[in-house]
């Protein structure tokens, strides 16, 4: 498996501009210079975006947190028809996300940000977004084109 | 009774491997799909349970726990504890304990400090010929220390999820955090005694003022975070921002040993890492609603309350409760999906929402060591390579001293509530 991916890389450098605005809130009220008001809302905007597409690395590197106490027990091939059907009930249902997305972005178009110049409809684009990118990542999974780290041959 | 299936549905679905966040939000679907409510705003739900300006502080503290440990710094760490206390009776334990102390500090994450610290701990005490069982044990054990010394990502997620003040909490902590490592050590003094484990050559003045100047940069950071926020100067989630400038600047100017390439697999290591604790926050968005439709703080509220009639009694309770689940659940599912429900309990009882959130986070850090489910175990299992169900009984005698503790912090709120109320 590849050490970086796309996602990975966006969701890093999101966390970068995260932390950089973080600084400007903190240096902008010691008196530096005149803090902008629209930090605190970019961070938290930011942190979403971040977490979103993290989630689709995480899907890409298996490193969801997970138990899998009766998983384990079972044999390697019922194992992987498990698994397997965790994956297909769980594209199933962020494909219906990524639709609810989608019709929230839509819905939230004309709501303004309350600091930033941009609609609400940005923040919750976030998550349509990642849904795409996490289908990606399941579909690879189920068709066996990525490895599965939880112990399971593609 | 649908309250009933729907935790029954998401347990039997985490037991068959599906991950922990993953599971609550088919679960919450499942409900949505069956009443008919709430599904076109799921994933609006999502998104505001994660639009959090104090949940920020996570990735930041988890980014600097993972500087900490890429420049080397838990290395210095390690070796001025080793200089302070090595030569006592059961040495390197001692250390371990001293170095989780230190490196707490810094890193507000267990899981860090037995990740990071462990992998080192185990190899120099296996080297100085401690046993498997014995070394793996202490190196858990002490990692439940990190998230009692500020900073602390789960006093930050208690603080959300209670609105409690983060500061006060860290404040709170911080005398059971002492305390926990030195009823460790006793541990430690009274098992190396009876078997006669080694110890290292004292050291001399000079030799330890060395190594301590060499980690004052490091062992100062709790000071900067806490002396920031009661100076007024940063909010919690600045403050983690704070850290991790602190932790890049110390390595440029002290150290010398961060690369970028090494900064750079930090942030990418934070990233991925913070994504999973956000699925976990996006699932809990939307099963407390679940929760809330069903009625459940109300139901569990009534539980309670027809078995407590005292402040103690029902802090006996919780905390039964707690350990109980936590030997199954993540302690992260427990700290925002129970806790949440409970608090408002507490408050009725007249406990304050400090000592009550001191008693949960030291509850849950028990439950990381409690096997089957232990966090802290499966890790420094792990980075140590020693047989889970090993370490999993060897565990066990190590949970009287956190134990003990919990037991005289429920009963004396002073040593959770003291420096706070000194502080305010």
């Amino acid at each position: 498996m590849r050490r970086y991916s796309i996602e990975g890389v966006v969701a890093s450098i999101i966390f970068i501009v995260l932390f950089g605005v973080l600084l400007i809130q903190i240096f902008g009220r010691t008196g530096f210079f005149d803090g902008p008001v629209w930090t605190e809302e970019a961070a938290r905007w930011l942190w979403v975006w971040m977490a979103f597409i993290g989630i689709a690395e995480a899907e890409r590197t298996d490193s969801q947190l997970r138990m899998g106490f009766l998983a384990d027990m079972l044999p390697a091939a019922a194992r992987r028809i498990v698994f397997t059907l965790i994956d297909l009930v769980y594209f199933g249902i962020v494909a219906h996300l990524a639709w609810i997305g989608w019709k929230t972005v839509v819905r939230t178009i004309n709501n303004s940000s309350v600091t930033l110049p941009v609609t609400d409809a940005a923040l919750y684009a976030s998550a349509f977004l990642a849904c795409l990118l996490i289908l990606n990542r399941i579909a690879r999974r189920i068709l066996g084109f990525s490895p599965r780290q939880t112990g399971v041959a593609p | 009774m649908i309250l009933g299936i729907v935790g029954l549905g998401w347990l039997l679905m985490v037991l068959a491997g599906v991950p922990i966040g993953v599971a609550m939000i088919f679960v919450s679907m499942g409900y949505f799909y069956h009443t008919g409510m709430g599904v076109n705003f799921a994933v609006q739900r999502m998104v505001d349970g994660l639009n959090s300006f104090p949940i920020l502080a996570v990735p930041l503290f988890i980014l600097a726990a993972g500087i900490l440990n890429s420049a080397g710094i838990t290395n210095h760490l390690f070796g001025f504890a080793r200089a302070l206390v090595g030569h006592i009776t059961g040495g390197l334990g001692h250390v371990n304990v001293l170095a989780s102390l230190f490196f707490s500090g810094m890193s507000g994450s267990a899981m860090a400090d037995a990740g990071g610290l462990g992998k080192m701990e185990i190899a120099a005490m296996r080297k100085a010929g401690y046993d498997d069982a014995f070394a793996g044990s202490v190196t858990a054990a002490s990692s439940m220390i990190g998230p009692l010394v500020p900073p602390s990502i789960t006093m930050v997620l208690y603080g959300v999820a209670s609105n409690t003040s983060i500061g006060a909490l860290f404040l709170g902590g911080i005398i059971p955090g002492f305390m926990c490592a030195a009823a460790l050590m006793v541990m430690v003094y009274f098992i190396a005694r009876k078997r006669d484990y080694p110890r290292d050559e004292r050291q001399t003045l000079p030799q330890i003022g060395r190594l301590f100047i060499r980690s004052l940069p490091a062992l100062l950071t709790p000071a900067v975070i806490v002396g920031g926020i009661f100076s007024g100067w940063f909010s919690p989630t600045e403050a983690a921002a704070v850290t991790v400038l602190y932790a890049i600047l110390i390595d440029l100017v002290f150290y010398r040993e961060l690369s970028f390439r090494r900064l750079w697999d930090a942030i990418y290591e934070t990233t991925a890492t913070s994504a999973t604790i956000a699925t976990i926050i996006a699932g809990v968005s939307l099963m407390g609603f679940v929760l809330a439709r069903e009625q459940a703080p109300q139901q569990i509220a009534a539980a309670f309350l027809a078995i407590a009639d005292s402040p103690l009694t029902f802090l006996i309770a919780v905390n039964l409760m707690i350990f109980v689940l936590g030997a199954f659940i993540e302690s992260l599912v427990i700290l925002l999906i129970v806790v949440p429900i409970l608090v408002p309990i507490a408050l009725g009882f007249g406990i304050d929402p400090i000592h009550f959130g001191i008693v949960v986070v030291l509850n849950l850090m028990i439950s990381i060591l409690t096997p089957p489910m232990g966090m802290a175990l499966f890790i420094v299992a792990q980075v140590g390579n020693i047989p889970y169900q090993k370490l999993a009984i060897a565990i066990l005698p190590w949970l009287i001293p956190p134990i003990v503790v919990l037991i005289l912090v429920c009963a004396f709120p002073i040593l959770a509530t003291g420096l706070p109320s000194l502080m305010n």
